[in-house]
C-alpha cells in the first residue's frame, strides 16, 4: 500500500515537472501575442490596455508555475492571449484615430490656404478692375476732351450750325454758303468752310452722312435730284480731303423736311440746306428717311434745279430778300438739266 | 489496491467539481459580451466574426459543462468565451475606426490635389 501510494505521488510529481519544463501552446501563443501587442504602433496610445494584458500573461505565468499544464493554465494563457490582442488592436484603433485627427488638422489647414489664396486672387482681381476702372475712366475723359475740342472746332467755323438730334451730331450749312443758285458745285468760300469740317472731323470715329434740302420752288423731283447732287458733292470733297470713303454716305431728302415755312423768302433759305450728321455711336449709321434717296458714292451728273444764293450763317439767318427759290423744272426726269431762274 | 487509489482520487477530484455553484454572473456577462460584438458589428470584420463564433461556441459548451454539473469548468470555458467576445469587440472598433481614418485621409488627398495648380 505504502509503495503504490509513492508510486503514484512519483507520477504525480514526474507530470508535474514535465508541464513546468514545457508550457503549453496556449501559454505559448500569449507571450507571443503579448510581445506583438507590446511592440506595436498604437501600444503606447493604449498603455492602459498593455498593463491589462501583462496582468493577465503574468496571471497565466504564476498557474503554469504552480500547476503547470493544468486546464486552469491553458484557460488563463488563452484568455490572456485574447487580452494581448484586446489591447493590439485598442491601441490600432488609438492610432487610427490619432491620423484621423492629423488628417483633420490637415484638411483645416489646406482650406485655410485656399481661403487665403481665394482672398490674394479676390484682391489681385479688384485691383486690376480698378486699373481697368481708372484706363477706361481716362480714355472716356480723352474723349470727352476731344469731342469737346471737335465741338469748339465745329463751333468757330462761319455759317455752321451745331445741333444735337436724336439721330446725332447734325452740323448745318446753308445751302448759300456752298453752291451758287441752282447748281451743285461747291464754291471756293464753301470750300475753306468744308476744309474747317474736315479738320475737325477728321479723328472722329463716327460715320457722316451727308443730307441735302431744298425749299420748295420747283417739282418735288427736281428738288430731289439736286439735293443728291449737293450731297454727293460734299461728300465727294471730304472723301477727296482726307475723310474715309466708307465712312460717308450721301442723300438727297428734296423739300420733304422743311425746317421752315416756305411761303416765306426767310424760311424758304432756311429749307435750303446741307447737313452733315454724325451718327451717335462710332461707326453707326444713319436710317435714311422713307423714299429718301442715299448713296455712298457721288451722282455726279448735271446740277439739279435753280436755287439763290440763301443765308450766309447758319439756316435760320437766311435773308428773306434775296429771293433764293427753287425753280420749277422744266424736266420731269433725272438726270435733270437745271434751268435757272431768270 | 491500486485501482482503489486512483478511484480514490478522481471521486476527490469529481466531488469538488460537483460541489461548485453555477457561474450564473459568469454567465450573463459572457453572454453580454456577445451581444455587445454583436451589435457592433463584428460579423462583418472577418477577424473579429471568427472570435464571435469561437466565443458563441464556448458558450454553448459552458451551458453544457453546466447541464452536467461540471460548473468549475464551465466557469473557466465562460471566460473564454468572454475574452474572445471582447476580442471581436476590440477589432471591430479597430476597423471602424481604420475605416474612418482613411476616409478622411482620402478626403484631405482630394483636398491636396485640388488646391494644386493645374499642370503640376
Amino acid at each position: 500500500m505504502k509503495a503504490l501510494t509513492m508510486t503514484a505521488g512519483g507520477m504525480i510529481a514526474c507530470m508535474l515537472a514535465g508541464c513546468a519544463s514545457s508550457p503549453p501552446v496556449e501559454l505559448k501563443n500569449a507571450r507571443a501575442a503579448y510581445q506583438e501587442a507590446a511592440g506595436s504602433q498604437g501600444a503606447s496610445l493604449a498603455s492602459t490596455s498593455i498593463f491589462e494584458a501583462k496582468k493577465s500573461l503574468d496571471r497565466a505565468e504564476v498557474a503554469f508555475s504552480e500547476d503547470g499544464d493544468a486546464a486552469e493554465t491553458r484557460d488563463l494563457a488563452y484568455v490572456a492571449e485574447r487580452n494581448a490582442v484586446i489591447a493590439k488592436a485598442n491601441g490600432g484603433a488609438a492610432l487610427a484615430t490619432q491620423q484621423k485627427q492629423i488628417a483633420l488638422q490637415d484638411a483645416q489647414r489646406i482650406k485655410q490656404d485656399q481661403a487665403m489664396a481665394m482672398r490674394q486672387q479676390l484682391g489681385q482681381t479688384k485691383s486690376e478692375l480698378g486699373q481697368t476702372k481708372s484706363e477706361l475712366e481716362r480714355s472716356q475723359a480723352q474723349l470727352e476732351s476731344e469731342r469737346q475740342a471737335r465741338m469748339e472746332a465745329l463751333s468757330k467755323i462761319k455759317g455752321l450750325s451745331a445741333k444735337m438730334e436724336e439721330r446725332g451730331l447734325v452740323l448745318t450749312l446753308s445751302g448759300s454758303v456752298l453752291f451758287t443758285t441752282g447748281k451743285s458745285e461747291l464754291m471756293p468760300t464753301a470750300r475753306r468752310r468744308l476744309d474747317d469740317v474736315i479738320a475737325a472731323l477728321k479723328d472722329d470715329p463716327r460715320s457722316i452722312t451727308i443730307v441735302g434740302h431744298t425749299d420748295s420752288v420747283g417739282s418735288d423731283e427736281m428738288n430731289m435730284g439736286l439735293s443728291q447732287k449737293r450731297a454727293d458733292a460734299v461728300r465727294t470733297y471730304l472723301v477727296t480731303h482726307g475723310l474715309p470713303e466708307s465712312r460717308i454716305t450721301a442723300e438727297g431728302m428734296g423739300e420733304s423736311k422743311p425746317v421752315a415755312d416756305n411761303k416765306t423768302a426767310e424760311g424758304r433759305a432756311n429749307n435750303r440746306r446741307v447737313e452733315i450728321v454724325l451718327a451717335n455711336t462710332p461707326g453707326g449709321s444713319q436710317l435714311p428717311a422713307p423714299g429718301s434717296g442715299s448713296s455712298t458714292t457721288p451722282s455726279g451728273g448735271q446740277p439739279g434745279g435753280m436755287q439763290q444764293p440763301g443765308g450766309m450763317q447758319s439756316p435760320s439767318s437766311g435773308n428773306p430778300q434775296d429771293g433764293m427759290r427753287e425753280q420749277p423744272p422744266t424736266m420731269q426726269t433725272r438726270p435733270m438739266q437745271p434751268q435757272q431762274k431768270p | 489496491m491500486k485501482t482503489i487509489a486512483w478511484i480514490g482520487a478522481a471521486s476527490i477530484v469529481l466531488g469538488a467539481c460537483a460541489s461548485s455553484p453555477v457561474p450564473a454572473d459568469r454567465l450573463a456577462t459572457s453572454q453580454a459580451s456577445i451581444r455587445g460584438a454583436q451589435v457592433s458589428g463584428a460579423d462583418s470584420v472577418p477577424n473579429a466574426a471568427l472570435h464571435l463564433k469561437v466565443a458563441n461556441e464556448q458558450l454553448n459548451l459552458a451551458r453544457k459543462l453546466i447541464t452536467d454539473g461540471d460548473n468549475a469548468r464551465a466557469e473557466y470555458i465562460l471566460l473564454r468565451a468572454e475574452a474572445d467576445a471582447n476580442a471581436a469587440l476590440a477589432l471591430t472598433r479597430e476597423a471602424g475606426a481604420r475605416a474612418d481614418a482613411q476616409k478622411t485621409i482620402d478626403e484631405v488627398q482630394r483636398l491636396k490635389a485640388s488646391s494644386k495648380p493645374e499642370g503640376t
